[in-house]
């Protein structure tokens, strides 16, 4: 029983992560209708910027870092990886709004090859490391089980905090306020809504910002949980979180969330439990190697019986 | 909106109140920590680096320590510190020694002939006729394949240093490195030899250390002269540790017709893309990275100078029963060519040795982001060792994790 | 563009590949190996880029995982020539008479290993038309972007499956040591042109095959069908159009063609691993159906070629352009003194060499250069038939001036 609190629980963990970087994607596509396949570039830049930043500031073989200065720097990082995402959109996807949303997509490919790469001149193609304040992640201040049972860290406790702000801080920007309501607005008519006097840039990059703000959060602590990261992490959690925003049904930014999550969790009883699942073919369970497919198996599966996501509204052909 | 923020503190107020039930019952002493043994692929100072001081305690084999007692050892280890400001790693020693095998081969054969430097190699079959180098004495079997022994490392103080438990008694012969000096400087033609590795991409720690180490050699024999009084020269092919490309560097290598012989590759996947290809077009090749057993088999023109992943795998099984005398562990390995080659081997051979693998748990190098589950499975079972077949980034994450978890120390 | 100068601009693109060897011959021998790794390196991206076209450009689905049907191809030609220790090539050995010399490679039709290679295509084809049939009967529903992730997803499955299940795909260590194409490739009297050349050739037929499946199908009723779902489902289904039928029809069409993409692959590295699955294959497969140009064939020819050949050509030429960086460097710091003013700050001189990341730096440069001076692609379809983008919107130029005209089928989900 406990083993399986302990998947649910770092199942979790992972998924409000994934959520987190989703939410990005489902805010952008459902302002533009874009797959901003550069997102997940977006994120590895966020943790790229705070690795750096730390290690300038408190030198690169630092153990204890101060966690006021890691939270000043990790915000700083991620105010800045809004800048790229606003700068993001109005070099590669801005000049693209006319056009056919293939080749903007396209262009989002062009742009993720090209951030990968540009981040492997700069920062080198070794594994990168996020230095955390000390004990951040392994003293345990909840244990259960003893030595080897479950352990909830400061560091979870920070996300579950940051992703519980974020979500009433989104539905109250979205909901509550009237940019909010200039976002719905464009999401649902860009041109009516242009006639009724709302700045269409200022919207879309103001839904850059946000989404690559929580996105770089999101990227830096997947960095940290995971233990180090390289260029390439964003590729596949940008792949995961792209599967998740579907999953929720596309535009939804609680969807996203909920799709995160049930990625996540998915993702870590598969781990733990695939490997008792008698092989049809072989002798021996299935390989936990299969931890990865099964989000996307899950997807395929929702968004066959459910084709707009969990959470998203039928779209009609308008055309 | 608000029914997903109720449904989710919902489910974290479900999983917090449900932790009132009994823990499962957990095998094993709870007070033993577990020890982590690495493959080959971990030994590296990144791995050392990367893991935080999560690393220390571990146990690491490979086919060449930098223990500086040795005066051969040292020799190469300060003229390489010298040029690179940093201590060569195995890779960096292998390939330093890979090339010097092929300039004493191009010696022997007298002319940079593909032909008649492979069978230059193919006589160097025993410990007399062999290559002595920092890494021991390099010579072939009918196969190509080279017997060398396994040293055990250890992390100790945040370094990797020899351990005091050996398990591998046979010796390499000592550590030599060539003192000639000639008394002219190299001059004419230069004779090219190529050299593959994965020199940007995931792995590009590797081929650094490989690129450091042949440039090292090529320049210290330049500097004695040179091969049959030629300078040699590198032309380097950058396999980025994919099949594909690989194969694209070898179709280079072979089309160039100065080109006489290829050290690498370093990927096992990348020396079996490469290896038709070298064998179609009669270019020996030796490579100071791969382990997959397969590697020589079937083909002349291929030679290597370090063990393979069923001599290695023995020897970690061994080690851990027999050194360690522990009688559980779980096996992380990487699901390419070398890691599940190495768990293969690994779990045969504990089976015979009668330690009981609990788990042998998978991951993905390229999209794995999350080791958490991967531990708790392990964790529950609370092995005496964990083996990782894997290379050092995925380690150093690995071991972390164990950290965190409490398994490890 | 009409038909006639289509079909003229195709065959002299043909005939210039089937040239391409023989011309490069003559320059030396080098430089002829070179360009024949690159070249079928080229075609691979050609065909299976063609074989996508037909589902991404005329038929409007946007297919992200078409990597996995190539690589089914692939994997079931690896796997049945290697099966019983090549005994598919053992057997047409026993019954085809011995030949020497230059009839090996003048009846090359009675080579063992040639026809072996036939025998599999077809089963090869089959497998992959109903694992398209897997993954679209059940999507049929789906559009837009939805269906895309599905794409992607079951490639990622696939992928993983392939990984993992050593027992039927040998894993990670791939499929190794398959025959080659032609038998004389391997014997010691090698007929060096031929043996190189053989899976280049055999890769060009494929690709002529290819365009000409493409071409008839593009041109006839059931090419209108595939437009008119692509340009607009609701309005063709409101005209009599079986949707289902032309969407399984695209399907199947783009499987077939992709194994057939596989088996080049086969031909032409003789080993293939689960490594040549990855996800960016998909990727560059559709940016040479989007960089030439929806729907026109001759558009993804190019595409194919300027991808495949951009990988391989900067790889080539961008080492011995750092060099000379690195030797202007050189220069500009003897040339102005600057030996003192460094020492003064205490840096020491290092010159910078373009590091290899560059040319994928370039690479996606030029894509995005090209989407947005040219967003219909190099080479796109002129004609007002086929002028449609994805969204029935036309031209860029054409577009209204109001801010957003990226479409409201956008949405997905129930169509």
């Amino acid at each position: 029983m406990l083993q399986f609190l302990d998947y649910t629980l770092n199942g979790l963990n992972t998924g409000i992560l994934y959520g987190l970087i989703a939410i990005g994607y489902t805010m952008v596509y459902g302002i533009i209708q874009l797959i901003n396949f550069a997102h997940g570039e977006i994120c590895m830049l966020g943790a790229m910027v705070t690795a750096t930043f730390v290690g300038w500031a408190f030198g690169v073989d630092a153990v204890a870092i101060p966690a006021a200065g890691f939270v000043v720097f990790m915000t700083a990082a991620a105010l800045m990886d809004g800048g790229f995402g606003i700068l993001l959109d109005t070099v590669a996807y801005k000049p693209l709004r006319g056009s056919s949303r293939l080749s903007a997509l396209i262009t989002a490919i062009g742009m993720s090859l090209l951030l990968q790469n540009l981040a492997v001149m700069v920062w080198g193609a070794g594994a990168q490391t996020i230095k955390v304040p000390e004990g951040y992640t392994s003293t345990a201040i909840f244990q259960i089980g003893g030595r080897l049972g479950i352990r909830i860290t400061f560091f979870h406790i920070s996300i579950w905090l940051f992703t519980v702000l974020s979500m009433f801080g989104l539905y109250f920007l979205v909901k509550k306020t009237r940019f909010g309501m200039a976002m719905r607005a464009t999401a649902q008519n860009p041109t009516a809504a242009s006639l009724m006097g709302i700045r269409l840039n200022k919207v879309v990059a103001t839904t850059f910002f946000v989404g690559s703000f929580l996105g770089a959060i999101g990227g830096v602590a997947v960095a940290i949980n995971k233990g180090s990261f390289d260029y390439q992490i964003g590729l596949y959690i940008g792949l995961v979180a792209f599967a998740a925003a579907v999953l929720g049904g596309i535009g939804s930014i609680p969807g996203a969330m909920l799709g995160g999550i049930i990625i996540g969790v998915v993702e870590a009883w598969a781990a733990g439990y695939l490997s008792k699942v008698p092989h049809p073919f072989t002798e021996g369970g299935l390989s936990t190697g299969y931890k990865e497919a099964v989000g996307f198996t899950v997807l395929i599966l929702i968004i066959l019986l459910r084709p707009q996501g969990l959470l998203g509204s039928k779209g009609g052909d308008r055309a | 909106m608000a029914r997903t923020t109720f449904a989710t503190l919902a489910l974290c107020a479900l999983t917090l109140l449900s932790t009132g039930c009994p823990p499962a019952k957990q095998g094993g002493a709870s007070d033993d920590y577990s020890v982590i043994v690495g493959g080959d692929g971990v030994f590296s100072p990144d791995y050392v680096k990367l893991a935080e001081g999560a690393a220390e305690g571990t146990y690491i084999i490979t086919p060449y320590i930098n223990d500086t007692s040795s005066p051969g050892i040292k020799a190469f280890s300060d003229s390489f510190q010298a040029k690179f400001k940093q201590d060569p790693d195995a890779w960096a020693a292998l390939t330093y020694d890979a090339v010097g095998t092929v300039a004493v081969a191009i010696e022997k054969a007298g002319k940079p002939d593909r032909k008649a430097i492979r069978d230059a190699l193919a006589a160097m079959n025993s410990k007399e006729t062999g290559y002595s180098g920092v890494t021991g004495v390099t010579f072939f079997d009918a196969n190509g394949d080279c017997a060398k022994p396994a040293l055990i490392a250890e992390v100790k103080g945040g370094a990797l240093a020899k351990s005091d438990l050996q398990i591998d008694t046979s010796s390499a012969g000592d550590a030599k490195v060539d003192g000639k000096k000639a008394d002219k400087a190299a001059a004419g033609e230069p004779i090219v030899i190529g050299v593959a590795g994965p020199f940007t991409g995931q792995l590009q720690k590797f081929g650094e250390m490989i690129k450091a180490g042949a440039e090292l050699k090529v320049e210290e024999l330049n500097a004695a002269g040179g091969v049959l009084g030629r300078p040699l020269k590198i032309e380097w092919g950058d396999d980025e540790g994919n099949n594909s490309k690989a194969a694209n560097v070898a179709n280079t290598f072979a089309a160039n017709p100065a080109l006489c012989v290829v050290v690498g590759h370093f990927n096992s996947t990348c020396s079996l893309a490469g290896k038709a290809i070298y064998k179609n077009a009669e270019i020996p090749a030796i490579t100071p990275g791969s382990t997959n057993v397969q590697v020589c088999e079937g083909s002349d023109w291929y030679f290597r100078n370090l063990y393979r992943d069923d001599f290695q795998g023995f020897i970690c099984a061994d080690f851990v029963s027999k050194s360690l005398k522990k009688k559980t562990c779980v096996v992380f390995y990487d699901n390419d060519d070398y890691g599940t080659g190495l768990k293969d081997f690994f779990v045969k051979r504990a089976k015979e040795n009668g330690l009981e693998v609990l788990e042998t748990i998978e991951y993905n190098r390229e999209s794995t982001t999350d080791f958490t589950p991967l531990i708790t499975k392990a964790k529950y079972k609370a092995p005496e060792v964990i083996f990782i077949a894997g290379v050092y980034n995925e380690a150093a994450l690995i071991a972390k994790a164990c950290k965190k978890a409490g398994l490890t120390k | 563009m009409t038909p006639r100068r289509e079909t003229r601009f195709l065959l002299i693109a043909l005939a210039l590949l089937v040239l391409l060897p023989f011309a490069t011959q003559l320059l030396g021998g080098r430089l002829w190996l070179l360009s024949l790794s690159v070249a079928s390196y080229c075609l691979l991206y050609m065909i299976n880029a063609q074989a996508l076209n037909v589902q991404v450009g005329m038929t409007g689905l946007l297919n992200l995982g078409p990597i996995a049907f190539v690589g089914l191809g692939a994997y079931t030609g690896a796997l049945l020539l290697t099966a019983g220790d090549n005994a598919l090539v053992g057997f047409y050995a026993g019954i085809l008479p011995d030949l020497s010399g230059h009839a090996r490679w003048l009846l090359f039709f009675l080579d063992p290993n040639f026809l072996a290679y036939l025998t599999v295509i077809p089963v090869a084809v089959v497998l992959s038309v109903l694992l398209s049939l897997l993954l679209g009967i059940p999507t049929l529903k789906l559009t837009g972007d939805y269906f895309a992730i599905v794409t992607l997803g079951f490639a990622q499955i696939f992928y993983l499956v392939v990984k993992n299940e050593a027992w039927l795909t040998k894993g990670s260590f791939g499929v190794k040591d398959v025959p080659p194409l032609f038998s004389f490739a391997a014997g010691e009297d090698k007929i060096d042109f031929v043996a190189h050349t053989g899976h280049y050739f055999f890769a060009v037929a494929i690709l002529a095959f290819c365009l000409y499946v493409v071409i008839r199908l593009r041109d006839s009723y059931l090419g209108r069908g595939l437009l008119a779902v692509r340009d607009n489902e609701l309005a063709a289904q409101s005209n009599g159009v079986n949707v289902t039928k032309y969407r399984i029809l695209s399907f199947v069409v783009f499987s077939a063609l992709a194994a057939l993409g596989g088996i080049a692959l086969l031909a032409r590295n003789k080993f293939v691993s689960p490594s040549d699955l990855n996800f960016m294959e998909s990727i560059l497969f559709l940016c040479c159906v989007v960089l030439g140009g929806m729907g026109s064939i001759r558009g993804v020819l190019v595409g194919g070629i300027a991808l495949g050949a951009l990988g391989e050509v900067m790889r080539l030429v961008l080492p011995k352009v750092s060099a000379v960086l690195v030797d202007l460097q050189i220069w500009a710091y003897e040339f102005f003194g600057l030996a003192s003013w460094f020492a003064s700050l205490g840096w020491q001189f290092k010159p910078y060499e373009l590091p290899a990341q560059v040319r994928y730096v370039l690479f996606g440069v030029i894509l995005i250069l090209v989407m947005r001076y040219r967003p219909n692609g190099l080479l796109p379809v002129a004609d007002e038939e086929h002028a449609r983008g994805l969204e029935g919107k036309g031209d860029h130029r054409d577009a209204e001036p109001s801010f957003f005209t990226l479409g409201d089928k956008a949405q997905g989900g129930e169509a």
